[in-house]
Order: structure tokens, then C-alpha cells, then sequence
């Protein structure tokens, strides 16, 4: 049989043996020359590659595009459904609900632990001191003198002793 | 391997889901992928349906990376849905089997009156539908879309070697049916 010379070099010499180095193309041209089952393998494999070539193909039927974008269209809706369904079911009322309710927790959380400023009592401290004087001095201040001496007199009217 | 246009108008299909670029690329590729599936399915109906599989999965596809030509991406995408599809054992029997006594279609290698021709065409095509599913796509991705061997190992998921030995076992295959045939006709 002539694949015992040739094997899968067959097809390359049926083609002109391009796909071969110029060495291994001479040297297949060569043994082609004395052996006439190699010869015929070789005419066979022209002729079969021929007949491929000639193959006719299915051409695509005038409904086959326009099924394709039925079916493209179909899964576009079908799409849009599946994201309308999963917004409609992530927006019933208990999730709803559940849902506000955790935001009000949070914000009353995020409230609670917000880090209130210390008053500054030394500072405060220093500046009653300041303004000590200032308050002494205050009319105020001396009625509530007054007003001790009030209460001295209301103890004596009412007969208690001094 | 490099990426290609076509690679670059998947990737921004991918990322814009702009349809017109969809039907760039749908276009380009429908009638070469029709006819790859025909070498799995020769039920003209069914090449169909599954080529719509094939161009409905590259619209749906989520993530997509340009390493490779689009082309052979798009052949390997074919390849599965094919495949899947004769894995059905429901599918086997009816798809791989070719009539007998059937009418090779189209302006084919058989010119009117040539009846030797005609057997031979017919031959051709029985001949093809016997040979296993890969040996046949091997065989015909490389003589009728003029793959490469690499592409070729990239679609079926195989190594070069083996489909130097695809294309090679398809061939013998092919020229010992059709020199039966020649011997037939000669005795």
C-alpha cells in the first residue's frame, strides 16, 4: 500500500509538497519517480481533494436570520422580566419594612456613637476667675446679702430665737 | 495565536451589548458556522437550529478574552453545541446517517449527464458521513475553511499531531471508498 511510503505526507505531495522542505520534497519526488502505487495514491488524493473543493454547502434558509432575532429578542424580554421580578420581590412590604427599620438603626446607631465634645472645664474654670471681680461687684449679687438678712428678720418676727 | 477585529468586536459586544455589533460579527461568520455544523448534522432543519445555539451562546456570552482569532473561538463554540448534540442518544441514529439514493445538492462536482460523476459526488458525500465526527471536521476545517493545524487542535480541543493523524485517516478513508467506487463502475 502506498501509505507505507508516503503516510501523512501523502496529502502535502498531493498538494506540490509546499509544506515540505525543499530536502524531503526532493527526496518524496524521488521515490515517486520509481513507485507507481505512490503515483496513484497520489492522483487519488488530488482527485478526492477536487471533489471537496466542489462540495456544495447548505446556504442558510430566508427564515433562518429572522428566527435567530426572534429567539435573541425572546431572551432580552425574558431578561428584563427576570430583573423586574427580582426588583418586585426585593420590594415587598415585610422586606420593605425590615428594611427601613434596619436603616433607622443604623442611623440612631451611627448617632449614639458619635463622639460628642468634652467640655472643657479648666478652661471654663479659668474664666469664672477672670470675671470674679466682675461678679462681685454685681447688685445682684450684694441683694443676695439682703436677702439672708431677710430671712434673719422673718425668723425674729415669727418669734424664733436668733 | 493572535487576536483579530473580530476578536476586538466580540470584547466590545461583550462589554456594550450593542447589537449592531452583533450582527457584524453574525454576518461575517453565519454561513462558514452553518457549514461546519453540517459536517455533525446533515438534517438541513436541525444544522440550523443548532447554528442558531451556536450565534444564541456568543450573545449571551458574559466574559470574553481576545487571546485567540474570534474565528476559531467561534468554530470551538460550534464544535460543543455539535457535539452535545450527538452525545444525545436520541440524536445519534438520526443525525449521522445520510440517505441512500440521495441527490447531491446544488451546482456540486456533477455536471449534468455525467452519471459517473454523480455516483462519484454522491460517493463523496456517503463517504463523508461515515467517517467519525472529528476525522470529518479535522478533514474539512482545513480543506474548506483553510484552518490551520493549530486552529484546527484549537476547535477540537486536541493536540497538532493528532490532527495531522484526523486529516490523514479522513483521506485514506475517502480514497478507498472512492476507488471502490471507480472499481465498481469499471467491472
Amino acid at each position: 500500500m502506498s501509505e507505507h511510503h508516503l503516510g501523512e505526507e501523502l496529502l502535502a505531495m498531493a498538494e506540490g509538497g509546499g509544506a515540505l522542505s525543499e530536502a524531503r520534497r526532493h527526496e518524496l519526488h524521488q521515490h515517486l519517480g520509481s513507485c507507481s502505487a505512490c503515483q496513484a495514491a497520489v492522483a487519488e488524493t488530488q482527485r478526492v481533494l477536487a471533489m471537496v473543493e466542489k462540495l456544495p454547502s447548505l446556504e442558510p434558509s430566508p427564515a433562518f436570520a429572522r428566527a435567530l432575532s426572534t429567539r435573541l429578542d425572546q431572551l432580552d424580554a425574558e431578561a428584563e422580566d427576570t430583573f423586574w421580578a427580582r426588583l418586585k420581590a426585593a420590594l415587598t412590604l415585610p422586606r420593605l419594612a425590615g428594611a427601613m427599620a434596619l436603616a433607622a438603626a443604623v442611623v440612631l446607631g451611627v448617632l449614639l456613637l458619635k463622639p460628642t465634645p468634652e467640655p472643657n472645664e479648666s478652661l471654663e474654670v479659668l474664666e469664672f476667675a477672670e470675671h470674679l471681680e466682675l461678679y462681685q461687684d454685681l447688685e445682684l449679687l450684694e441683694d443676695l446679702d439682703v436677702l439672708e438678712d431677710l430671712e434673719a428678720i422673718e425668723a425674729l418676727e415669727a418669734g424664733e430665737p436668733g | 495565536m493572535e487576536a483579530d477585529d473580530d476578536a476586538a468586536l466580540m470584547a466590545t459586544f461583550v462589554a456594550t451589548r450593542d447589537r449592531r455589533v452583533y450582527t457584524v460579527l453574525f454576518d461575517r461568520h453565519h454561513r462558514s458556522i452553518l457549514r461546519h455544523v453540517q459536517r455533525y448534522v446533515r438534517e438541513p432543519g436541525q444544522a440550523e437550529e443548532l447554528t442558531q445555539d451556536v450565534f444564541v451562546r456568543v450573545y449571551r456570552t458574559k466574559q470574553y478574552e481576545p487571546k485567540t482569532k474570534f474565528k476559531t473561538w467561534l468554530f470551538r463554540v460550534a464544535t460543543n453545541v455539535c457535539l452535545n448534540e450527538l452525545r444525545r442518544p436520541e440524536r445519534r441514529e438520526k443525525f449521522d446517517v445520510i440517505e441512500e439514493g440521495r441527490e447531491p445538492k446544488g451546482d456540486g462536482p456533477s455536471p449534468e449527464g455525467n452519471v459517473a460523476g454523480k455516483e462519484l459526488a454522491l460517493r463523496l458525500e456517503q463517504a463523508l458521513a461515515k467517517l467519525p465526527p472529528n476525522q470529518r471536521a479535522a478533514f474539512l476545517l482545513a480543506r474548506q475553511d483553510q484552518l490551520s493545524h493549530e486552529e484546527i487542535a484549537q476547535t477540537l480541543d486536541t493536540t497538532v499531531s493528532a490532527v495531522k493523524s484526523l486529516i490523514h485517516r479522513a483521506l485514506e478513508a475517502l480514497r478507498r471508498d472512492l476507488s471502490e467506487v471507480q472499481m465498481e463502475a469499471g467491472s
